[in-house]
């Protein structure tokens, strides 16, 4: 059966809807058995479409997550019982920084950066989920990359990743922050 | 809601910044020089047991480098010229990561989340055995497992020294022990220790003692006995 570009969008509105976890492009492709440039056009159109709803595509990289609207989150937090304030310390906050601008970055880059050690604050954002592994560096002892998630972006209500605020550095802007993901 | 600041430290760029911007300084050799009084009593105010006071002497000693080049500009060298370059750049990079974690806290203060139906959904974890497994393969199964298990490792339990000696109460005591007899033997100094820390303090405090030019050293030749002489 041939595929019309509505049935594409159709199909992939049900997959993100039952998806357990963030859906790449690929994965949609191949599960669709589409040609990429479809389902890429499709899935712009659907983030276009979802713009004035209660649900929205956020993306990261290649994966699409179906999520509700930050604009919610108030009736939404009360709906599940949510404590929408944060709790993140500064120094959770400045780790957390680091890792969106700088990412992929290990754990001696940051602490190069903050000058002090961020052991435990890395394992504190990895565990609430806002960072991950992301990779490898290929160098002696193989230290672990860190970048952020799609979580990350639900918990700032970022619809994409062109919602973060840009880093004010004019020598070296934005730095890897649209190819981490492209990686996996 | 009401916040409460107190006053800790991430570390030691933390601290300089904070300075820095509470005197409403740029990031310049001079404000760096300005604060370094401000800094080293921030310093001596830490609990070592909370920050590795060591990261910040280490910045302590690029300030107060700054310090002393004011007061004697033929002293300034090429490897700390470097060094001093070095921080300024890290702080100017440091603040603009705490910057934008300033901003990070401005939109987390909004309360504006997205969520997904995942992060609600309760997981039900089922199993379901293949067909034709039997009760007694799973038994068999499992019985292989319990083999298998690792050994629960113990952990053999040593005890810690608690005693403490330190090189300022040990050169106290050495004090005592040469104001009532002017010479006295290395060997017999050390040996009068009772345990190992106490052996290689002692032996630091032997040595400062020396550098001070308080002890004079005498050896008869090789390996025989280290004699110390209080000179002054």
């Amino acid at each position: 059966m041939k595929n019309t570009p509505k049935n594409i969008k159709n199909q992939i509105e049900s997959i993100l809807l039952v998806a357990e976890k963030p859906v790449s492009a690929k994965e949609l492709t191949s599960v669709i058995g589409e040609m990429a440039a479809n389902i890429n056009k499709a899935l712009a159109e659907l983030i276009q479409e979802y713009q004035t709803k209660g649900i929205k595509i956020i993306k990261k990289g290649d994966y699409y997550s179906l999520v509700t609207a930050p604009e919610n989150s108030e009736v939404v937090g009360r709906f599940l019982n949510e404590e929408l304030r944060h709790d993140l310390s500064d120094a959770a906050l400045e780790t957390l920084s680091v890792v969106t601008y700088k990412q992929p970055v290990t754990r001696i880059d940051i602490e190069e950066i903050r000058g002090a050690n961020s052991d435990q604050i890395i394992r504190n954002l990895m565990v609430r989920g806002l960072i991950t592994e992301v990779g490898r560096k290929d160098t002696p002892g193989r230290p672990i990359l860190y970048g952020t998630t799609m979580e990350f972006l639900q918990y700032f209500g970022f619809e994409g990743e062109h919602q973060i605020p840009k880093f004010k550095d004019n020598a070296n802007s934005n730095i890897g922050l649209f190819e981490t993901d492209k990686e996996k | 809601m009401y916040k409460v600041k107190i006053e800790t430290f991430e570390g030691p760029l933390d601290l300089l910044l904070e300075l820095i911007e509470n005197e409403k300084l740029d990031i310049t050799e001079v404000s760096l020089s300005a604060i370094t009084d401000k800094y080293l009593s921030e310093v001596s105010k830490l609990d070592p047991k909370t920050y590795d006071v060591a990261e910040f002497m280490v910045v302590a000693a690029k300030l107060l480098y700054l310090k002393s080049k004011a007061l004697l500009p033929s002293l300034a060298t090429q490897d700390e010229e470097e060094e001093i370059e070095d921080l300024k750049q890290k702080l100017e990079l440091y603040k603009k990561y705490r910057d934008a974690a300033k901003e990070f806290g401005n939109i987390l203060d909004n309360n504006q989340r997205s969520f997904s139906a995942r992060t609600t959904r309760v997981k039900v974890k089922t199993f379901v055995p293949p067909k034709g497994v039997a009760f007694n393969d799973l038994f068999g199964v499992f019985n292989k497992l319990l083999k298998d298990m690792p050994v629960e490792l113990t952990r053999e339990e040593v005890e810690l020294p608690t005693e403490k000696v330190t090189v300022e109460s040990k050169l106290e005591q050495l004090d005592l022990i040469f104001k009532k007899d002017k010479k006295q033997r290395l060997s017999k100094l050390i040996k009068n220790s009772n345990t190992k820390v106490e052996a290689i303090v002692t032996f630091l405090a032997i040595l400062e003692m020396i550098k001070c030019k308080i002890l004079k050293v005498s050896q008869n030749g090789n390996f025989k006995e280290i004699d110390l002489i209080k000179i002054r």
